[in-house]
């Protein structure tokens, strides 16, 4: 088991920017009639947030503790 | 009668060789286990007394490696060590002992084992 | 399609379900578990992915655009909040073998039964429909393969098809779910089968996505582009904004997938009641929302896809994703299809019917019949089985209930009952949350919240559908309950802005939440709820003592509890478990009082394994007779099993060390014993030796005699630093003065053995506070350690680092492996688990010479330099 101490604060944060970045406002920039990479803004927009996320867990939880 | 004695205290080592020539074997000395395996290339002791704890190669190494070899089949092997532990015995055993001779030892028991052990093996 | 090849493929899936399930269970009776992997446990969740995934996402995909997503970034975004809630009911749950949501609730607020009740209710009645969504999807999905253009869909079909399939899901589910009477073992069987079917369709998925994307159109940005192009589809591209509450629909929708996905009946047996080890929970917290990016990559394609295939066409936009590859006569891929869509229903409906029926059993049947005293005839086995048949026949009420919920919603998209039953378990939220975290919540609290949230949610989710089914009149909708403008279940209170859902979520949290907290605040626990909200809250300082911990006080009888338990378990049985118990508390060493606690809890204990904690609770509680006890009491309580489990720890510990160094110091004796007693031989048996050597062997007998005085002094010089009895003189003195008084020790030994002597020591003095005789001995120590392995050289060094003063001796002898480094200061380092691999030398001078440092404050180690051994230690200088 990793030590509670160091993760606690790091999934924190992950959580609270991902729930902002999840929501409106912020949602409400990337929804508009857009392409990105000939797809549209907010389909990429929270699919590239999506994996951010899941990303930082990942690193969260491989770490090395040193 | 060949005789190889290992073991890297100084005065067991002594003591030993002093008993052995006493019974009339010819003996070799080894103070630590590279020394035991550089005298087992070159002589084929009929009989080995091993000490366990040693600093570089241990005994229970010694011993698998005299299983080994096709000219040592018939050289006996006796453990001589401070290790009591029935676990320490055991593998004294499982790898090719012939005895395990707890520390420390009456000389005539010892005397006595090595006896037997060679006049079996004629 | 012909039917016959569907239904052929179908079985098939289903043996190879029962195969895989037969194989796990096997190797479990044979200690090998197959679900004991992180990765099988993650993909297990991937129950949440349902019929509803599978077909329904595409379905609102189609008309709505974006806003399917939600459903799957809501457990995205509670997968961080895991490592807080789930891995503390985790904890919870296997310390109180707790093994499903309504024991977990009960259990927190004293181990109510009422609360337990209700929770199962709420749960049925909330996760029954959800069930015979899939049964439908099932059966719809079939009725869409075998249609033709002379005979499209019929009913009938589809509904027998349905029957027949819910059967084998039932017998599944009793076999591989209701064989074992104790809840603390896993279903690994299931567990693995249902793991199995998420990947199954999640290949499904990307098999006839990629096939869509990229064989029947040209890749994404094809898609997209001609979709488009299309006028009355752009509104797809974006998430519908229109109404003024957008953002606020958006996150209570959130909000509800985030909490479903907890506290769903299934994730939950699937999250903690399978959980074989907490820490495979790290790798599902970001595996798992992987799996959901993954399986949503091509929702939106096809969607799209869909839209241009079909344009002004009556097909359902539920089931494009069968009805692209059989417009294009891929029959393959419309087979893979359709498996991987029964996989994803017939995992939600194995696993959720399982759940609940040992929710109904031991939250609802067991109570109910023990309060009216049903079995009360029931002796020893007979209780077991009895147990057993709740739970198959439970399973059976389950998804007959489901099966004849069809009919009601037989014309319902599959995503509106999804959430419906997402807002149903919601109203658990507050009450599991709030008990994990808030100590003085209460059971009243508890129920209160639940209740009247259950009743906001029938309001304004359920009525309306009954409604529609013509079983209450329209007027409710528009004109309000009883004629009253403000009970709309659409516009409760006024509220007109929300749509159903999100409106539905507000209000019954909103009323949840209020609830809880206010009568919470109001009413007062009961000494049995004090004790298991201080457990639920602190269950990670208490979890180590739970088993010992005696929070209990009251009168109990032996003789009652092992008949109640007989009752059980068997009379044979009983005896035995309750004398390893006896055995293993050591009952004499204990007061009357901890014994009857301990027993207490045990039986409560070896209940609950069977019949859940809170039906178990109900069974001791009418044999014993309880005292109450009060807030501080239990504090005292818990804080004293706390301290007792730590001193018989340290006690453990100091036990163990003893041991070890006492093996170590004999074993060290003996070589000196066994040079005495051969050469005493000798000489006794030799009478005629030479002169010179009897001299020697007696010289050696002196020598080896010394040694063993030596060995003893050192530990009894270490014992003293290790008790604390140690008493050093200390006094104000120039370490250089002291180096050279050891040098002048060595001289003579160092000139016979014609090594060669480098002294490097400043001519200032340095000042240290420290006990002269021992740290002359340090350095004699280091010096003849110097000496016995020195090939040519030696080297005395002293410098001033900073506040300190370092002296180092070095050799140029063979060193010291850097393995050995820190060991070879250590008293053990003998001992039986390091190697046998003996150095040199290494008494027990070294573990003194550290002692000493140590109590000076100092640092002391052995480093490796240009061919040189170097033994330093450092100690702080003054002024």
């Amino acid at each position: 088991m990793k030590n509670p101490q160091k993760i606690t604060p790091r999934i924190v944060l992950v959580f609270v920017v991902a729930m902002l970045l999840f929501n409106f406002p912020i949602l409400g920039i990337f929804n508009e009639v857009n392409f990105l990479m000939g797809l549209p803004s907010i389909l990429v927009y929270i699919f590239i947030v999506w994996a951010l996320v899941i990303g930082a867990l990942f690193v969260i939880f491989n770490k090395k503790e040193s | 009668m060949k005789v190889l004695i290992v073991d890297d205290e100084p005065n067991i080592l002594m003591s030993l060789d002093f008993l052995m020539r006493k019974e009339g074997y010819d003996v070799l000395v080894a103070r630590n286990g590279k020394e035991a395996l550089e005298s087992l290339e070159n002589n084929e002791p009929d009989m080995v007394l091993l000490d366990i704890m040693m600093p570089d190669v241990d005994g229970y190494e010694i011993c698998q490696y005299i299983r080994k070899q096709e000219n040592l089949q018939n050289c006996k092997v006796i453990f001589l060590s401070a290790k009591t532990k029935e676990t320490d015995i055991q593998r004294g055993y499982e790898v090719g002992a012939d005895f395990y001779l707890t520390k420390p030892f009456s000389n005539k028991n010892l005397i006595g084992k090595v006896k037997e052990l060679l006049s079996n093996g004629q | 399609m012909n039917w016959g090849i569907i239904i052929i493929a179908s079985l098939l899936y289903l043996g190879l379900l029962f195969i895989l399930a037969y194989v796990a269970d096997k190797k479990a009776q044979n200690h090998q578990s197959l679900i004991n992997s992180p990765y099988v446990y993650a993909l297990s969740l991937a129950v949440y992915c349902t019929a509803w995934t599978y077909y329904g996402s595409v379905g609102r995909a189609s008309k709505s655009g974006i806003d399917f997503l939600l459903i799957y970034l809501g457990p995205t975004l509670s997968a961080p909040l895991w490592w807080f809630i789930i891995r503390k009911i985790i904890r919870i749950s296997k310390i109180q073998n707790i093994s499903n949501i309504a024991d977990l609730i009960a259990t927190r607020y004293g181990k109510s039964a009422i609360l337990g009740a209700i929770v199962t209710i709420v749960s049925v009645l909330g996760i029954v429909p959800y069930i015979s969504l899939q049964i439908k999807a099932i059966g719809e999905s079939f009725s869409i393969m075998i249609a033709t253009q002379e005979a499209p869909i019929v009913k009938p079909v589809y509904i027998d098809y349905a029957f027949y399939t819910t059967i084998v899901l039932a017998i599944f589910t009793l076999y591989f779910g209701t064989r074992q009477l104790d809840l603390n073992k896993k279903n690994e069987g299931m567990v693995f089968a249902i793991a199995f079917e998420s990947l199954f369709k999640l290949w499904a998925f990307l098999v006839v996505g990629g096939y869509i994307t990229f064989f029947v159109f040209d890749g994404f940005e094809d898609i997209f582009s001609k979709a488009f192009a299309q006028k009355e589809l752009q509104h797809l591209f974006t998430i519908n904004t229109q109404s003024g509450y957008k953002a606020l629909e958006w996150f209570l929708i959130g909000l509800a997938s985030m909490l479903a996905i907890m506290f769903l009946p299934r994730q939950f047996q699937m999250l903690v009641a399978e959980n074989k080890q907490e820490k495979h929970l790290q790798k599902a917290i970001w595996l798992f929302p992987l799996y959901l990016l993954v399986i949503n990559i091509f929702v939106m394609p096809i969607a799209l896809a869909g839209k241009l295939s079909f344009p002004d066409s009556n097909i359902d936009a539920d089931t494009y994703i069968l009805a692209l590859p059989l417009a294009n006569n891929q029959n393959l891929i419309a087979l893979i299809t359709y498996l991987g869509g029964f996989a994803a229903a017939t995992s939600m409906v194995i696993v959720a019917s399982l759940a609940l029926s040992l929710m109904l059993t031991n939250n609802l049947f067991i109570p109910i019949s023990l309060y009216f005293s049903v079995t009360k005839h029931l002796k020893g086995r007979q209780w077991g089985r009895w147990v057993l048949y709740t739970r198959r026949l439970s399973v059976v009420l389950i998804l007959t209930l489901a099966y004849g919920y069809l009919t009601v919603i037989a014309d319902a998209p599959l995503v509106s009952i999804g959430l419906i039953s997402f807002v149903a378990v919601s109203q658990f939220a507050p009450a599991i949350i709030g008990g994990l975290y808030w100590k003085d919540a209460t059971q009243k609290g508890a129920m209160a919240g639940i209740l009247i949230g259950f009743v906001m949610w029938a309001f304004t989710l359920v009525l309306p559908t009954l409604i529609n089914k013509g079983i209450f009149p329209e007027s409710i909708i528009s004109e309000g309950l009883w004629g009253m403008g403000w009970l709309k279940p659409y516009q409760l209170f006024g509220l007109k802005e929300l749509e159903p859902v999100a409106h539905s979520l507000f209000w019954s949290l909103l009323f949840n939440i209020a609830a809880y907290t206010f009568v919470s605040i109001q009413s007062n626990q009961t000494s049995q709820e004090r004790s298991q909200a201080e457990f639920f809250v602190d269950v990670f300082k208490y979890s180590n003592i739970y088993e010992e911990a005696v929070v209990w006080r009251g009168i109990a009888h032996k003789k009652d509890l092992e008949e109640l338990l007989s009752g059980f378990l068997g009379a044979e049985k009983v005896k035995n478990l309750l004398a390893d118990f006896e055995k293993e508390q050591n009952i004499a060493s204990q007061s009357n009082q901890e014994n009857n606690a301990k027993l207490v809890k045990y039986a409560e204990r070896i209940l609950a394994s069977t019949i859940g904690s809170t039906s178990a609770r109900i069974l001791v509680a009418s044999v014993v007779q309880e005292d109450e006890i009060s807030k501080e009491e239990l504090l005292q309580m818990l804080r004293e099993s706390q301290e007792l489990k730590k001193l018989n720890f340290e006690l453990k510990k100091t036990d163990k060390q003893k041991n070890e160094f006492i093996g170590t110091v004999t074993h060290e004796l003996r070589t000196p014993i066994t040079s005495i007693r051969s050469f005493s031989e000798i000489l006794y048996d030799n009478p005629d030796l030479d002169e010179n050597q009897r001299q020697q062997f007696l010289q050696t007998v002196i020598n080896e005699t010394q040694r063993m005085e030596r060995l003893i002094n050192q530990v009894l010089d270490l014992e003293k630093f290790d008790s604390g009895k140690q008493v050093l003189n200390l006094e104000k003195i120039d370490i250089q003065t002291v180096i050279k008084e050891a040098i002048e020790i060595y001289q003579t030994v160092i000139q016979e053995k014609n090594l060669h002597l480098d002294i490097h020591i400043t001519q200032q003095n340095i000042f240290i506070l420290a006990d002269k005789d021992r740290i002359l001995q340090i350095i004699l120590n280091f010096l003849s350690n110097a000496v016995k392995f020195s090939k040519k050289n030696i080297i005395i060094d002293s410098r001033i680092e900073q506040d300190n003063v370092k002296v180092v001796v070095a050799d140029d002898g063979k060193g010291v492996p850097e393995e050995l480094k820190d060991a070879i200061f250590e008293k053990f380092f003998q001992a039986e688990n390091q190697t046998i691999k003996k150095p040199k030398g290494s008494g027990l001078g070294l573990a003194i010479c550290k002692k000493i440092i140590q109590y000076h404050k100092g640092q002391i180690g052995v480093e490796t330099s240009n061919g040189l051994t170097r033994f330093y230690f450092t100690l702080p200088i003054i002024h």
